[in-house]
C-alpha cells in the first residue's frame, strides 16, 4: 500500500503556495488597462470557480465508485468533495458580484453562466441536505450519488454556458478563440493561484475524510456498547 | 489606495475559508473526544 503524504506537510505546502500566489496576484501580475486594480479579483474568482467545477467531477467519480463497489471510502471521498466544493462555490458567488458591480454596473444578472452557477450551488445544498436528513444506510449514499451525478452534468453546462450562449459574463480566456488570451505574467499568476486553491481543496478534503472515518468509528463503538 | 471591491472580495473569501476550517476543527475535536470516551468505556479500551 502506498504511503500517505503527511497531512502537516500538505498544509505547509498549501500555505506557502497561497503566499506565493498572493505575491503574484498583487505584485507580479501587471495591471489590466481597462478594469484597473479590480481585475485582480479575476485570479481568485477563476481559481475558485474552476475548483468548484472540478469538485463535482470528483463527486461524480466517488459516486460512481460507490455505486459500483459499494465502498465506504469512495462515498467518503464524494461527500468530502461535495462539502468542500460547496465552500468554493460560495466563494465564487461572493467574488463574482464584487467584480461585476464596478465593471458591469450591476451586482447580478440572470444570464446563462450566472444562472447555471447558482443552480450548481443549489445542487450542492441539496446534496448536503440529503446527507443530513436522509439517515437510511445505503439509501443515503445511493440518493447522494444521483444528486452528485446531476451536479456533474450541471457543472459541464456551467462550464460550456459562455461557449453555447451569448452571456453578460466574459468569454473564455482559455480556448476562447483568437481574441481571447492573457499577458504571459497573468497566465503564470492564473495557474499558480489555481494550483494553490487545488492544493487547499485536497487538504480540506483529506481533513473532512478523516472526520468521516472518526464518525464511523464512534458509531461502531456505540453499537457495540448498546 | 486599495480598491474597496478588491479588498472585500479577498477578505470575504478568506473569512469563508476560516469559518469552514474552524467548523472542521470543532467537529474533529468533538468526535475525537467522543471516541476517547467510548474507548474508555468499552472492554477493549480498558486494557
Amino acid at each position: 500500500m502506498a504511503k500517505k503524504f503527511p497531512i502537516g506537510a500538505h498544509l505547509a505546502i498549501t500555505l506557502a503556495w497561497i503566499v506565493i500566489s498572493l505575491y503574484m496576484i498583487f505584485l507580479y501580475a501587471p495591471q489590466e488597462l481597462t478594469m484597473g486594480e479590480v481585475q485582480r479579483i479575476f485570479y481568485i474568482h477563476f481559481s475558485l470557480a474552476m475548483t468548484a467545477l472540478f469538485a463535482y467531477g470528483f463527486v461524480f467519480v466517488g459516486s460512481i465508485g460507490y455505486l459500483w463497489k459499494r465502498s465506504k471510502a469512495t462515498d467518503d471521498f464524494a461527500f468530502a468533495c461535495a462539502e468542500v466544493g460547496f465552500v468554493f462555490c460560495c466563494g465564487v458567488l461572493v467574488t463574482g458580484p464584487l467584480w461585476a458591480k464596478p465593471v458591469w454596473g450591476i451586482w447580478w444578472t440572470w444570464d446563462a453562466r450566472l444562472t447555471s452557477t447558482f443552480i450548481l450551488w443549489l445542487l450542492y445544498i441539496a446534496y448536503l441536505m440529503l446527507r443530513a436528513y436522509v439517515t437510511n444506510p445505503g439509501r443515503t449514499e445511493s440518493l447522494s450519488a444521483v444528486v452528485g451525478t446531476l451536479g456533474f452534468i450541471t457543472s459541464i453546462v456551467d462550464y460550456m454556458a459562455i461557449r453555447w450562449w451569448r452571456t453578460q459574463h466574459p468569454q473564455p480566456v482559455i480556448g476562447g478563440g483568437p481574441s481571447s488570451g492573457l499577458d504571459p505574467r497573468m497566465w503564470a499568476t492564473v495557474f499558480v493561484t489555481w494550483g494553490a486553491f487545488l492544493c487547499l481543496f485536497f487538504y480540506l478534503v483529506r481533513v473532512r475524510i478523516g472526520i468521516a472515518r472518526v464518525r464511523r468509528e464512534v458509531s461502531r463503538l456505540r453499537q457495540q456498547w448498546a | 489606495m486599495v480598491n474597496k471591491f478588491l479588498f472585500a472580495a479577498y477578505a470575504l473569501v478568506w473569512i469563508i475559508f476560516m469559518v469552514y476550517a474552524w467548523s472542521l476543527s470543532r467537529r474533529q475535536a468533538r468526535l475525537l473526544k467522543k471516541l476517547e470516551d467510548l474507548k474508555a468505556k468499552t472492554p477493549e479500551g480498558k486494557h
